[in-house]
């Protein structure tokens, strides 16, 4: 188990994690949250990247700084920006992060050549990686994670930067990754997460609002979510008093689905709530910002 | 291992280290075919030959001249000398000697200038044509006059004022402590890769700082680190493997880039001539050694003043996650001070300024000047000095270094 103790971190004044409690077993987490909503940070700190301003994070009842290389031999991350070696090729930089990973030889040999054909590069083997493609970086930075069979996978925004059909896949790849380990993945993608997790937690300004399953989450938002044929006047009315999640033109008007406690017009409709729907709940300002 | 081979290739294989490996191997050759065609010889009917034949021919004038050079030989040399000159068909029109009649003297133009420096007056006189107005029974006591020369110039007012009375005394002591008769053959290629040396080693580590900046800083450049330091041994064991790359890499590229060079010359000029005292050519020097002993122990001087550059290139790179800041700050270290000796004259500032890593390419130039260190009354080379001092700081960077990059928060 991954213990996040009352974790936080300030930089100066600013809290970028604000007394975070979490208890991660075996499965997959996805970390949903705005940009700057502290998900990076987090993640760094389980990652042993930064330390803690209070708090404490154990793996196995182990402070996880104390352990040191015991705890990061069974960690597997990916960071948002993947920076990767320009003039390796794909092979020797999965060589090297193995080595740093104190695997051996033969062995990292072995793994290196297994994971290039999970990810589809074993082709692309011999190339170097400053001439590979977004998508590809990407799955290289995949395979670099999982190298040594890690008990903890951190992957933050993996997908970003990836094209539709290049999140499918990546997805397709976490998930079937995913047994027998804790995979905590941030995102601000709701597809990515929505499929494959086991237990969403939701992060806004360093703290985490609320955690569970898509179901449960959907729940919390259950009889709040509407959809309403409107006029355009009606609906910019809406969309200044309402958080929007969706705005469609049809025959008629415009079809709007917002988020509200009450009844928002005469011919609304409630329908079933989804996880972007609770995601717009939590970051709709924020998301409009953006 | 493993890691230590990709810590080299990483460094080896940035753009700006293939370029810059690349400008060094063009230095170290370009050096020595300037060197080689730079030397001429002078054929019997007057005109010039260059190259490798040019050093062929002169070795093989030079070589009835080799060995001992006792007073017999010195009486020999200023015979053949005054022949030489009294020759009409050797006398050009303008009175000295012709093109014909010097290609008859560069045989044993070594020994001549050796003779020309024993029989001037003082140290501030130099006259080419000393020999020609000497004797052959001049050359009685022609080792003894070393001593009447040197303690005439330790006398006068202005050595006294630049030197102290115990550098003084060590001048005297070493300068004239010289086995006699020196030992004389052709050694042409010691000369040239000596001489060559300075701008050589220069170049190395300028390059070698080039190469080693980006050890530590790549990987904050790259966004790499955040991998890098999340792997179990990014911290320790890769931080080590760094540094031992950084050391290795340069160590290779240091004496590859002097055997080049040395070894492209010597091969031109052969290797004849490494027992053949310093002091034979240099008349001032204070170091008995060989000509190869010379040129080791510049190497060596230089080798450790690169590993210092490298020591102090690898933390900079860990202190400021910057290859550009390192490459400034390592080329400013060893100009600036460089510059600033040219510029002072007071004698104490301009011993600490060649303190600085600079001081530990000036090889070359120690063989020839009076640069000393003292400390209370105990006088000291510069080699005595610099080479533990950096050995010293070299070995002190290692753990800020280590530590200083440990301790970054990717």
């Amino acid at each position: 188990m991954l213990e996040i103790d009352g974790v936080s971190k300030k930089f100066g004044d600013f809290y970028a994690v604000e007394h975070v409690h979490l208890q991660l077993e075996k499965g997959v987490y996805g970390l949903l949250g705005a940009n700057g909503a502290g998900k990076t940070t987090l993640m760094r700190m389980i990652c042993t990247l930064l330390n803690p301003t209070e708090g404490e994070i154990r793996y196995e009842g182990a402070p996880v700084l104390k352990a040191g290389e015991g705890y990061r031999k069974v960690l597997g991350y990916l960071p948002q920006d993947f920076g990767y070696y320009p003039q390796f090729s794909a092979e020797e930089y999965l060589l090297y992060i193995a080595a740093l990973k104190g695997m051996k030889g033969n062995y990292a040999k072995a793994r290196t050549r297994e994971l290039l054909q999970l990810v589809s590069l074993e082709k692309a083997g011999k190339k170097k990686v400053k001439n590979f493609s977004g998508g590809m970086k990407r799955r290289l930075g995949i395979a670099q994670a999982v190298l040594n069979d890690p008990e903890i996978l951190v992957l933050d925004e993996p997908t970003a930067g990836l094209d539709p059909k290049e999140r499918i896949r990546f997805r397709n790849l976490i998930s079937e990754m995913a047994e027998e380990r804790i995979v905590l993945l941030s995102t601000h993608i709701v597809s990515d997460v929505e499929n494959i997790a086991n237990k969403i937690l939701i992060m806004k300004n360093g703290k985490i609002q609320t955690a569970g399953g898509v179901e449960r989450l959907t729940g919390e938002l259950e009889g709040m979510v509407w959809k309403c044929l409107m006029t355009h006047e009606e609906a910019a009315y809406a969309e200044e008093h309402y958080t929007v999640c969706n705005r469609k033109k049809e025959e008629g008007g415009i079809m709007l689905t917002l988020i509200s406690k009450e009844k928002p017009a005469v011919n609304a409709k409630v329908v079933m709530p989804s996880l972007e729907d609770v995601y717009m709940y939590y970051f709709g300002e924020e998301a409009e910002e953006e | 291992m493993t890691i230590l081979k990709f810590e080299i290739k990483k460094m080896l294989c940035a753009k700006t280290s293939i370029a810059a490996i690349g400008f060094l191997i063009l230095l170290a050759v370009g050096l020595c075919i300037g060197y080689i065609y730079g030397g001429y010889y002078v054929q019997e009917d007057g005109s010039k030959i260059r190259g490798i034949k040019a050093a062929v021919k002169m070795q093989e004038a030079k070589e009835p001249w080799e060995g001992m050079v006792t007073e017999e030989v010195v009486a020999r040399v200023i015979e053949e000398n005054n022949k030489l000159h009294a020759n009409p068909s050797y006398i050009g029109t303008d009175g000295w000697l012709s093109d014909e009649g010097y290609s008859r003297q560069q045989g044993f133009e070594d020994l001549r200038n050796l003779i020309n420096v024993t029989y001037r007056k003082s140290f501030s006189d130099y006259d080419y044509y000393t020999c020609d107005r000497l004797s052959p029974d001049d050359a009685t006591g022609f080792y003894d006059k070393k001593e009447a020369v040197f303690d005439e110039w330790l006398e006068r007012e202005e050595v006294i004022q630049t030197f102290s009375d115990e550098k003084r005394a060590y001048i005297r002591e070493h300068a004239l402590n010289v086995e006699t008769p020196y030992y004389y053959e052709y050694y042409d290629g010691w000369k040239k890769v000596k001489e060559m040396n300075l701008t050589l080693v220069f170049g190395t580590v300028i390059v070698i700082c080039i190469v080693l900046a980006g050890n530590f800083s790549a990987e904050c450049q790259t966004k790499a680190d955040a991998i890098y330091f999340s792997t179990c041994l990014g911290k320790k064991t890769g931080n080590k493997m760094k540094i031992a790359a950084g050391f290795i890499l340069a160590t290779v590229i240091y004496w590859g880039t002097m055997l080049l060079g040395s070894g492209i010359l010597l091969l031109a000029y052969s290797t004849s001539g490494g027992t053949v005292p310093v002091q034979l050519e240099f008349y001032k020097g204070l170091y008995s050694l060989t000509q190869a002993q010379a040129w080791i122990l510049i190497l060596l001087l230089g080798y450790i003043g690169c590993m210092s550059m490298s020591g102090l290139t690898m933390l900079m790179s860990s202190k400021f996650k910057s290859s550009f800041v390192a490459i400034i700050l390592a080329f400013l270290i060893i100009m600036v001070p460089a510059i600033a000796t040219q510029s002072v004259y007071n004698s104490f500032w301009k011993d600490v300024l060649s303190l600085f890593p600079h001081g530990t390419i000036m090889g070359y130039d120690y063989l020839t000047t009076y640069v000393l260190y003292q400390f209370g009354g105990r006088v000291y080379s510069p080699f005595e000095i610099l080479m533990p001092l950096h050995v010293l700081f070299t070995i002190v960077t290692i753990p800020i270094t280590y530590y200083s990059f440990q301790k970054y928060k990717a």
